[in-house]
């Protein structure tokens, strides 16, 4: 038996790995995530309401693991498995995989080069912070949130304040009040995406794409991410540089989703998140570019740990590259037609379009990495014309040819 | 002994070039050396759907012979497409990437060592194994026995008005990669030099948000509107008596209008040429007018121009350079007008944004652009002594041909701006496109295709006229291969224009009006 914590978000895709390989998966929802629960039809479901009775139920079921299935599942299934004994990440570092201050502190603690960081809670510990940094650009974020959620790059102190403003004490995407706020120093330079499996201590990489971030209307927006066939000399260094993250943060077994910055002065990271990479997994694209996906890997390490581990001694390659682009709209409105998609899909590597938003709906999130707008997936051999089609879709978006809208009431 | 081929740029033209290579007898080895990924040039490695070619897909084809090869690779993807249809760059782009990648393999499973140098090439000279050297700007050097210049169209023309400013940041020194033109602030007020294709394509990009667009260059003048640039289904050009014009003659022009004149007629059965074009004198006047008889089918002038871009390219490659210069000089409105007219979707967009006030045409280039006194932006005067603020100037006045110096030690500089070009003298191309020893006069294994061959082809910007070059090359390589003497072959009854040669099933060569296999 498996018990996956609150499986939402791509933690859905996680549980669905589990079914398709006939595993027994239990799976566990926080008490504030109801309507998932109410909404999965898998045989053994439970709401976790009180952890003395929730540890009594999985101590009577003898679970072999208990894994985090969504970035909400993270603390309680690291603290889970502690109370159970079973084998995880390293419950010291519990608070430092989950929050994003500590993170840059568990890091400077182990040596890895890390960004500079601090939190404030007020104005007055704001306008202190950056008078004593008298550095700019910074990033002011939610300390903890996820997708570029409130993320706003600010070139001065008044912008810092308006973006401070515009988060403090406001409910953030994970459904939290912003107690505090993070002052980043702003990092350029190509951002990275690393994906790993652990075992035992030890990780595989699984994926490594390249993120392509714009800066609309002060913010950093995704536009997409593609995989990495071979890595050159800097990006090994950078693989290297994650998996001392990893270790600095006590990660130890299953995925990981790690975001860091290739900089002038090398990698630094963004964020770790012990669990799989989000928002969409559809896992059909990943296949077709690697020969397997982040989430059937994780299952292949708990049900054929065995042949999880020949992996290990592997180079890290594929035979394609596989592009995930997050479709926006240049502007609001409600959705009329998606006039581009017959563009796309005849584009070279088309693969698929996951979670095309519904017409006659209002296009939502246009600036948030949710994939509300819909997700296209592109698989090709040849690195330069998925490059060109993802250029495609990109003018295609910021020309307005993509969606067809009526002006929102 | 196999021959080492180094294909100096790789864009349409380049990859025109390398589909022939890959399947001709005799090479060993290709390089082509670009540093940019191949078949993804300035021209077609434009993203934006929104910018069309301004030739039909009939002729925008790495073969020049038969259905056209981007016809096929359309259908083949879902497009729903005709070989009239002007199709956006980016399909043709693709297109020219996946048959690279196509040839490659092919090559590569025939034995044949390919690869991609990463770099620009500088210069070209003698080896002391018989062969050439190619320098490249990453220091490496490249020793081939054939070298082939397809150098491309990647220097914009900067107008004399603007070109202390370059670097100013309200100027935009090239139109393209145009996303950086939609950054440009919504209601902005944009001065675009030029008033052709690339200018066109600027106007169409900018034209969104509230912004208002001025295009100015001297003429003041839209280029003409057609539906399609197709191969005619039979000859309308009296080629016996287009053979017959001597560039030295007194009756050169009219004979050479009249000719020109005759084909467009019986193109149209009859219609006369004035018929078929507006007098207008107003820009906006003339494109609604030229638009109309487009879009009514009243243009029949536009089914002789793909003959004659072929007649007036193999006619004058024999004419010595000076003449070429001179003749076509002469010709240049006409050429830019007729030969480089717009597809009917870019005229109404053009038109629509004219009729909204949106788009203006300036009658001529202004007299002074200075950067704003205060603020951001330029003041610009007219010649009528207005003056008025422009938020942000664009320059798409065309790009520089690419442009060849030879050195007294042989070396071949290869330059794509000629204001760089300042040292060694122009070398002689010959009429079968190869750089001449300038001790001997005899050519040299260089070639020049595509814009490189501009001091032999008349009209370059083309890729029916790269292919058919493509061709050509790869025929002489072919006899050469067989140690046979290029064979000249004379038109009589039985080997007509557009006839092909075939060996193992391939066409090798294609007569051209001139009697020339291509």
């Amino acid at each position: 038996m498996f018990v996956l914590v609150n499986p939402v978000s791509t933690g859905k895709a996680l549980a669905e790995a589990f079914r398709e390989e006939g595993a027994d998966c239990l799976h566990l929802y926080d008490a504030s995530l109801r309507a998932a629960y109410d909404a999965d039809g898998s045989p053994h479901t439970m709401v976790h309401e009180d952890l003395a009775k929730t540890l009594e139920v999985l101590g009577g079921l003898r679970p072999t693991a208990v894994i985090a299935a969504s970035e909400y599942g993270v603390l309680l299934a690291d603290e889970l498995a502690t109370r159970l004994g079973l084998p995880h990440h390293r419950p010291e570092q519990a608070a430092a995989r989950r929050d994003k201050e500590l993170m840059v502190r568990a890091l400077e603690q182990a040596g890895v080069p890390a960004a500079r960081t601090g939190s404030v809670r007020d104005e007055a510990e704001l306008t202190d912070l950056l008078a004593r940094w008298d550095s700019y650009p910074v990033m002011v974020k939610p300390r903890d949130s996820a997708g570029s959620d409130g993320c706003t790059i600010s070139a001065d102190p008044e912008t810092a304040l308006t973006a401070f403003r515009a988060i403090v004490d406001r409910q953030n995407l994970m459904g939290e009040v912003n107690d505090d706020v993070l002052v980043q120093e702003f990092l350029t330079g190509t951002q990275y995406i690393v994906n790993t499996v652990s075992i035992d201590g030890r990780h595989l990489v699984s994926e490594v794409y390249a993120e392509r971030i714009d800066h609309i209307d002060g913010a950093p927006v995704l536009r997409h991410i593609i995989s990495r066939p071979q890595l050159d000399a800097a990006e090994a260094e950078l693989v290297g540089y994650v998996l001392d993250c990893l270790d600095a943060l006590g990660i130890r077994e299953g995925a990981a989703h790690t975001e860091v910055m290739l900089t002038p002065a090398g990698p630094r990271l963004v964020e770790v998140n012990s669990r799989v990479m989000g928002p969409s997994l559809a896992p059909d694209p990943y296949h077709a570019a690697f020969g397997y996906s982040h989430q059937h890997l994780v299952v292949e390490r708990f049900l054929r740990p065995e042949e999880f581990a020949l992996r290990l001694e592997l180079p890290y390659t594929a035979a394609r590259s596989v592009a995930k682009v997050f479709l926006r709209s240049d502007r609001p409105g409600k959705l009329l037609a998606v006039d581009g998609a017959r563009i796309l899909r005849r584009l070279p590597g088309f693969h698929s379009i996951d979670r095309l938003p519904e017409i006659g709906q209002p296009i939502l999130d246009r600036y948030l990495t949710t994939g509300a707008s819909g997700i296209a997936y592109l698989v090709h051999e040849d690195e330069h014309l998925l490059l060109n089609s993802l250029g495609v879709i990109h003018d295609l978006e910021d020309s307005g040819a993509l969606y067809r809208l009526a002006e929102q009431d | 002994m196999d021959k080492h081929a180094i294909i100096v740029g790789g864009g349409a033209s380049g990859v025109t070039l390398f589909t022939q290579l890959a399947t001709t007898p005799g090479i060993g080895a290709i390089t082509v050396v670009d540093p940019n990924p191949i078949g993804l040039g300035t021209a077609f490695g434009t993203t934006d759907p929104l910018l069309l070619c301004n030739t039909s897909v009939d002729v925008t084809s790495i073969d020049p012979t038969g259905e056209s090869d981007l016809l096929r690779y359309l259908a083949a993807r879902g497009w729903p497409v005709h070989r009239d249809h002007f199709v956006p760059r980016y399909l043709v782009g693709q297109y020219c990437r996946e048959r690279y990648l196509t040839y490659r393999r092919a090559a590569e499973q025939a034995g044949i060592r390919v690869r991609h140098h990463r770099a620009r090439a500088t210069s070209v000279g003698p080896d002391d194994g018989g062969g050439h050297t190619v320098t490249l700007d990453d220091g490496a050097r490249l020793t081939g026995t054939d070298v082939f210049l397809c150098l491309g169209l990647d220097q914009p023309v900067v107008p004399e008005l603007v070109r202390a400013h370059v670097g100013h940041p309200d100027l935009t020194a090239a139109p393209y990669p145009v996303g950086q033109l939609r950054r440009l602030p919504a209601r902005a007020r944009i001065l675009v030099l030029g008033s052709k294709l690339a200018a066109i394509d600027a106007a169409i990009v900018l034209g969104q948000r509230g912004r208002h667009v001025v295009l100015s260059s001297p003429s003041g003048q839209l280029p003409a509107v057609r539906t399609r640039l197709t191969r005619p289904a039979s000859s309308v050009l009296d080629l016996a008596s287009w053979r017959q014009l001597t560039p030295d003659s007194p009756d050169f022009d009219r004979e050479a209008a009249r000719l020109v004149v005759s084909a467009v007629a019986r193109a149209g059965s009859g219609a006369a040429l004035r018929a078929q074009t507006s007098g207008a004198t107003a820009p906006a006047d003339r494109l609604a007018e030229e638009l109309r008889l487009a879009e009514s089918g009243q243009v029949p002038w536009q089914d002789a121009i793909a003959e004659i871009i072929d007649a007036i390219n193999d006619s004058t490659a024999p004419w010595p350079a000076d003449t070429r210069r001179t003749v076509l000089g002469r010709y240049r409105h006409v050429i830019s007008r007729y030969i480089s007219s717009i597809p009917v979707r870019n005229a109404r967009l053009l038109l629509e944004r004219l009729t909204e006030g949106t788009l203006t045409v300036a009658p001529r280039l202004p007299e002074a652009v200075t950067p704003a006194e205060s603020g951001p932006g330029w003041l610009v005067r007219w010649a009528d002594d207005r003056t008025e603020h422009i938020d942000h100037i664009v320059c798409a006045a065309g790009y520089h041909k690419p442009t060849l110096r030879r050195l007294p030690d042989r070396t071949l500089l290869l330059h794509s701006d000629p204001a760089l070009a300042v040292t060694g003298t122009e070398p002689e191309i010959s009429p079968g496109l190869r750089v001449c020893d300038p001790r001997t006069g005899e050519p040299e294994r260089v070639w020049v295709l595509g814009a490189a061959s501009h001091p032999r082809a008349a009209i370059v910007n083309y890729l029916n006229t790269a292919a058919r070059q493509a061709t050509g090359i790869a025929t002489d390589l072919l006899w050469g291969a067989h140690d046979a003497p290029t064979p000249a072959i004379r038109v009589t009854d039985t080997i007509r224009v557009n006839d092909t040669i075939k060996a193992n099933n391939t066409v090798k060569a294609t007569v051209t009006a001139t009697g020339r296999l291509v």
